[in-house]
Formats: C-alpha cells, structure tokens, sequence
C-alpha cells in the first residue's frame, strides 16, 4: 500500500534539475493529493469511457468498418503510403541539412557578398507558408522550361522535396547558427591562433562542435519536417495520409483508417523526437 | 499589383480567418495547455502520464491529420461543426500539446533555490506559487509562446484543405480563378512577413517590460 | 514566563534521516539555548547542512523530534509555514528572488506571511538594509549585486521576519574570499546583540571568535560537542583530530 502511494505521489521532477514544485508531502498533503488523484483520474476516465461511448452509440465498433484492417492489400497500401512519407522527408532532410549547413557558416563568415545572400534566403523563405511553396512550386514546375513532360506524381513529389528543402534549410541554418554561436570565442580564437585560415577554422574546428551541440534541435526539426510530408495532401501525393483518407472513403470508414494511419505517423515520428529528448539530456548531464 | 487591388477585400477576409483561427486556436492552446502543464508538473503521477501522453500524441502527429480527423471523423461520432470549427479545434488541440511544454520549460527554469526561499520565509504553498514561482515562470515562457504564435499564423494555412478560407486558400483560389500566380503569392508572402515582424516587436517589447535580470 | 526563558530554544531529539538506504543523520541529539550561538563543522558530506535543513523542515527526517520554542515542528501545511516564518534561513546561494528588487524581496515575507501594511514593510526593510550596509542598493535587482551584497541581502530578509532563531548553511561557502568578511562581520554583530544561531560554516576563525559550543559531525554522526576553545585546542575525538590537522 505504501509502496502503491509512494508510487503514485512523487514530488521529485521527472528529470534532475527540474522544477521540484511541492515539497515532500506530509500525511495530510498525501490524502488530499490522494484524493486529488483519484477525482482526476475518474475525470480522465470518463472522457474515455464518453468517447468509446460515442464510438458504441454511433456503431463505429461494428466489424465491417475494421474488416478492411484484416487484410494485407489495404496495410500493404498505407505502408507503402508510409514509404512515400519517409522517401519525401528522407530526401527532403538530406538537401534541407546540407543547405542549411552552407547557409549557417556563410552567414557566420565575414565576406559580404556571401553573408547577404545567405541572410536574405534565410529571412525570405523561414517567413512563408509552407504549404504555399509546396503549392506554388508544384504549379509552376511544369510550366518551368527543363522540368517539362513528368508524371503528376512526380511533380508532387519534387514540389514537395522542394518546399520542404527550401523551408527547412532555413530552419536547419537557425539551429546550426545558435550551435555556432553558443561555443566559446576561444574556440575560434585558437583555430586561428594555429594558422587556419578563417574558412578551414570554420570547416575542422567550429562547425564539428556546432553540429554536435545543436544535434537534440535537428532531430526535432527533422520530426517537424516528417510531420510536414504531409503537407502532400495539398497537391495529391500520394503519401500516407492521401492514402488513408482514401482508404476511409473507400470503405466509409474515415475514423477507423485515421486511427490506423495516427498510430503511423505517431510511431514513426516519435522514434526522432524520443532520440531528440534523449540526446539533449545526455548533452545537459555531460555539461554539468 | 493592380489585380491584388481589384480583389483585396477577399484577400483581407482570408486574413481575418486566418487571424481569427490563429489567435482563437491560440487562446484555446493555452488553456489546454496550462492544464496539461499543470498535469506534468503535479506530484500525482497518473496526472503526469496523461500530461505526457498527450503532449507526445500530439507533437508527434501532423496538425493536417488532427485536421482531417475533426473533420471526417467528427461526424462519425455525431460532432456536427462548420469547417471552421474542425479547424479551430484540430488547431487548439496541436497547440496545446506545444504550449505545455513552453510553459513546463518555463517552470523549469526556476531553480529550486527560489522555491525554497520562498518556503523558508513562511510563504504557504499558493503564496510561493503565486509570488516566487508563476511571475518567473510566466516571464520566461514568454519567448516560447511568442515562437509559438509567430509559427501559427503559417500553420493555420492547412486549413485550406478543408475549405476554410484563410489567407493562402483565398489567395490560391484566386490564383486559380485568375491563372495568375505570382501577385498572390507575393501578397500571402508579406503579409506573414507583417505578422511575423508584429509579433515578433510585441514578444520583444513584452520580453524587455518583465525582463528578470539573472 | 522564566520557565520558557531558561528552556532550550531548539530542541533536536534522537533525529534519523536516510536518502533512499543511504543513512545520512543517525540519532542526532542536540539542544540549542535561547541567544546562543552554535556552529555545526565537519567534512563535506557529513550531514551538517542536512542538519540544519530538517530544524525548519527544508528537509524531511524520518525518526526523531524537532522543537523549537517549545512547539514541535508541524508536519505540513500552514502550521508549517507559520513556524518557518519565525525560523530565518540564509543559503549558501542566497536565493534571492530573481524577479524582484532588493527592497521587495525584503519586504515580501513581512507583506504576506506577517500582514504588515506595505509602507510600515518599506520602512522596516530599508532599515535592514542599513544595517547590512547596502541601504544604496534597495532598488537593484539581485543580479546586479555583488555576492557579498546579495548574502547580505539575504540576512536582511531573513531579519526581516524577526525570528526567534537564525539558521545559515555554509553563508560564506559560494563567495569569493575577498567577499567573505563583509558577510562574516554582519553575522558577528548578530551573534554579539544575541541572536540565536545556528551556522553550518567552514570558517575557523568565526567559529572560535563567536561561537559558544562548536559542533563537530562526521558520517551523519554528532561525534563531539564542545566549546571553541576546547574543541580547537584539545579535540577529543580522532577523527575531529584528524579533520583540524586537515584545514588549519
């Protein structure tokens, strides 16, 4: 019993070095928290139990809606819907990173004419909607001269690359840039004390240790970039959550393939921000 | 130039939904998430893995799918809202997933040091809530909230999907109606250029007002 | 009215406290009299600051009593709060409330805990500030002063409160040296119009000029108790032997 009560009321933060908001509880503390515990939860179970009612009263448990989920075609459909998902973030991420990376150092270097371009791309394109470039550049690409004569479904997947890319990029060079700024001047200082120029001080010395530091707010980007894949929808690429929409279509059955396709998106873009929080509470332990 | 005149009062309705759905899903953002905040922090563990649930439920969807889910899912259950309102809901419910943890990382940064003070001193709990813990935490999830509110005016912008014609959506209809695109998007383009910088100034100047000196 | 005059002021009775299995104040017994000072040494780790956090509760104790005043320590709540307000505590980092200014950090506790009127507060806290030496500095914010001004800052709001007993834990620990003197001569003065004290410290010299019984720990145990002079000139015990051939 005390072990269940002592399991149920910790004062102590989740994580050391957070917050601890009420000091260790007396007896008195302890039955009214009890008592507190048990009002909230009853609170949280009815919600619950009132949604799962609305699921009974509305016959949206009844097997034909979820018979669909026992055959492999419709799973094999929304993950290969999942793959188009995860190719369109992969080569997203990877053009976005390494943009980001040349837009980070160039605004950190000192020439002008590197520096202004670098700031005006950063400035223009971290202040649009995405949807609005994905968009855009998927009516202008077929008009563009050189990216004539593609199938539709190509032109939503490079729109979609490409909005991202030019999005991304801009908050990828944000996060590096806060990574280079937050090292210490004597850091670059000794770079050049030993003789590098100013763009190899850059390359072997401070960019290393910049990428390193801002690694926990590039996974959680890369979450946000993930997630944004299926900005798609917006210009029928056929990605995971196209696909659901039209499996609930097909078969009626909208909630039960959103909550098939919610389960997804969940999993798979939690394995990146879980890898994000773990990073950034091994970097806080190691810098204490 | 001449066409986004001809059809401003279009556009600038789109901007009203669009500020309507940002600052209203913004509002509900922060209740939800002051509750969920108040959740994680609580010494009451099965209160933390609610709060915790939600907050990864949440991050870890796309807001178009929550979206969709109001959307073609509501009425499975007998929800009837406008279009609008599956986006205000999908929106704020996002939001508040985002904003608890501004306000938990605002709680955060107050060190425990301050909190006993406050006890040593013979502030009751609500007191050092009140004087010692809230007005700090408050001020330092400031910045947060304002990144928060700044990102929301483009995140709005997926609600087009469903119909609801903010700012992008009006514009894109415009686009299509009059198969011209670039005044359109320039117009999309500054106008979250506006906003952006408005909020911006407005967490600046709020952000230097309660400032703590550390 | 003599009765509570001559009886001890805190009384610390048979004390037990672990940290999960780790067992870090065995069976402390201890007495403190009305204006007297005592200063609690002793290797890092040996339980003194965790002492002298359970007298106001900071830190919870398993076994054993605290009274003070002749009340036992209430276990929660506004009883509490009621008690620490008569219990003033300096910390090491001196905690001073990051989002207000000198002068309202010392009023706070008067304002809230005591219901002064805000004026009355004022007055008082800027006569505190006086007294430490940084009257000038009441509109500051605590970030904008040095450390020794800041721990004596927080002597002042501790004052404030007008308690029966003064605890500080390790005051001077987290300055530097140029600092410690200024923050020593303030408790000095306190100790010598009769505050009772209780002081966790690693300085010698403020332990043999004001103490009146020097507290000697060691692994969670009370090992000796004795006056300063006798404690520093003719320790009984090895290990507080051993623990003198180490700092001095």
């Amino acid at each position: 019993m005390t072990s269940l009560s002592s399991w149920l009321l910790d004062v102590k933060p989740s994580r050391p070095g957070e917050l601890q908001i009420t000091e260790e509880l007396g007896p008195r503390g302890r039955r009214r928290a009890l008592i507190g515990t048990a009002a909230a939860s009853a609170l949280v179970v009815a919600a619950f139990a009132w949604i799962i009612r609305r699921f009974q009263v509305k016959g949206q448990f009844a097997p034909e809606l979820w018979r669909p989920f026992r055959q492999w075609a419709i799973w094999r459909y929304l993950l290969l819907g999942l793959g188009q998902t995860l190719k369109a973030a992969g080569v997203a991420l990877v053009f976005a990173l390494t943009l980001g990376i040349v837009l980070a150092m160039w605004r950190a270097s000192s020439p002008k004419r590197k520096r202004i371009p670098a700031t005006l791309f950063s400035e223009i394109f971290r202040a649009c909607a995405l949807v609005l470039l994905i968009k855009f550049s998927f009516f202008q690409l077929p008009k563009t001269p050189g990216f004539r004569g593609w199938t539709l479904g190509t032109y939503a997947f490079v729109a979609v690359v490409s909005g991202l890319t030019f999005y991304y990029s801009t908050v990828f060079a944000e996060v590096i840039r806060s990574g280079i700024r937050s090292l210490p001047k004597g850091q670059s200082e000794a770079a050049l004390a030993i003789g590098l120029t100013e763009t190899r001080a850059m390359r072997l010395v401070i960019l290393p240790q910049a990428l390193r530091r801002s690694l926990p707010n590039i996974f959680t980007q890369s979450a946000s970039l993930l997630k944004d894949t299926s900005l798609g929808v917006f210009v029928t690429y056929s990605e995971l959550l196209s696909r659901a929409k039209i499996v609930g279509e097909f078969g009626s059955n909208f909630l039960q393939s959103f909550v098939v396709a919610g389960f997804m998106y969940i999993t798979v873009v939690a394995i990146l921000t879980s890898s994000a929080n773990r990073l950034q509470s091994r970097q806080a332990r190691s810098s204490r | 130039m001449q066409i986004v005149l001809d059809n401003l009062p279009r556009l600038l309705r789109g901007l009203g939904v669009t500020l309507q759905l940002t600052i209203g899903g913004f509002l509900m953002g922060l209740v939800i998430g002051i509750v969920i905040a108040v959740f994680r922090v609580s010494p009451v563990r099965p209160l933390r893995i609610v709060g915790a649930a939600y907050v990864s439920t949440m991050v870890n969807s796309p807001l178009i799918f929550l979206v969709f889910l109001a959307y073609y899912g509501g009425p499975k259950l007998g929800a009837l809202l406008t279009n609008f309102q599956c986006a205000l809901v999908a929106v704020g419910l996002y939001l508040g997933g985002y904003m608890s943890e501004a306000l938990r990382s605002g709680f955060n940064s107050v060190s425990n040091g301050q909190a006993e003070a406050a006890r040593a001193i013979g502030l009751t709990f609500s007191q050092t809530l009140r004087h010692v813990i809230l007005p700090q935490a408050l001020r330092s999830s400031i910045g947060p909230l304002a990144v928060l509110l700044n990102a929301n005016y483009r995140n709005v912008a997926v609600a087009g999907i469903i119909g609801v014609a903010e700012v992008v959506k009006a514009g894109s209809d415009l686009s299509d109606e009059t198969a011209k695109q670039y005044p359109f998007f320039v117009f999309s383009f500054l106008v979250f250029m506006v906003l952006g910088f408005t909020t911006a100034a407005l967490a600046g100047w709020l952000d230097q007002r309660v400032a703590i000196k550390r | 009215m003599t009765d509570t005059a001559s009886s001890p002021l805190i009384v610390v009775d048979k004390l037990d406290k672990w940290f999960g299995d780790h067992h870090v104040l065995k069976d402390i017994n201890l007495e403190v009299a009305r204006g007297e000072v005592v200063v609690v040494i002793g290797p890092s780790g040996s339980g003194k600051s965790t002492l002298c956090r359970c007298i106001n509760r900071l830190e919870r104790f398993q076994k054993g009593s605290i009274t003070i005043d002749g009340a036992t320590l209430p276990e929660e709540g506004k009883e509490l709060a009621a008690l620490r307000a008569d219990v003033g505590m300096v910390f090491q980092s001196f905690n001073l409330f990051a989002h207000k200014t000198i002068v309202e950090n010392v009023m706070l506790g008067p304002v809230k805990v005591r219901g002064m009127d805000k004026a009355a507060a004022r007055v008082k806290a800027m006569g505190l500030l006086e007294r430490v030496g940084i009257g000038d500095k009441a509109n500051r914010h605590p970030a904008e002063l040095s450390g020794g001004q800041q721990q004596r800052a927080a002597i002042a709001r501790a004052l404030a409160m007008d308690p029966k007993v003064m605890l500080f834990d390790e005051p001077t620990s987290a300055l530097d040296p140029e600092m410690v003197n200024e923050v020593l001569d303030v408790m000095l003065e306190l100790a010598s119009q009769g505050m009772t004290m209780v002081v966790v410290t690693h300085e010698m010299g403020f332990a043999r000029s004001a103490a009146k019984r020097v507290v000697f720990m060691d692994d969670g145990r009370l090992v000796e108790i004795a006056t300063p002079s006798e404690f520093f000139d003719n320790p009984k015990s090895d290990r507080a032997r051993d623990f003198l051939s180490k700092i001095l």
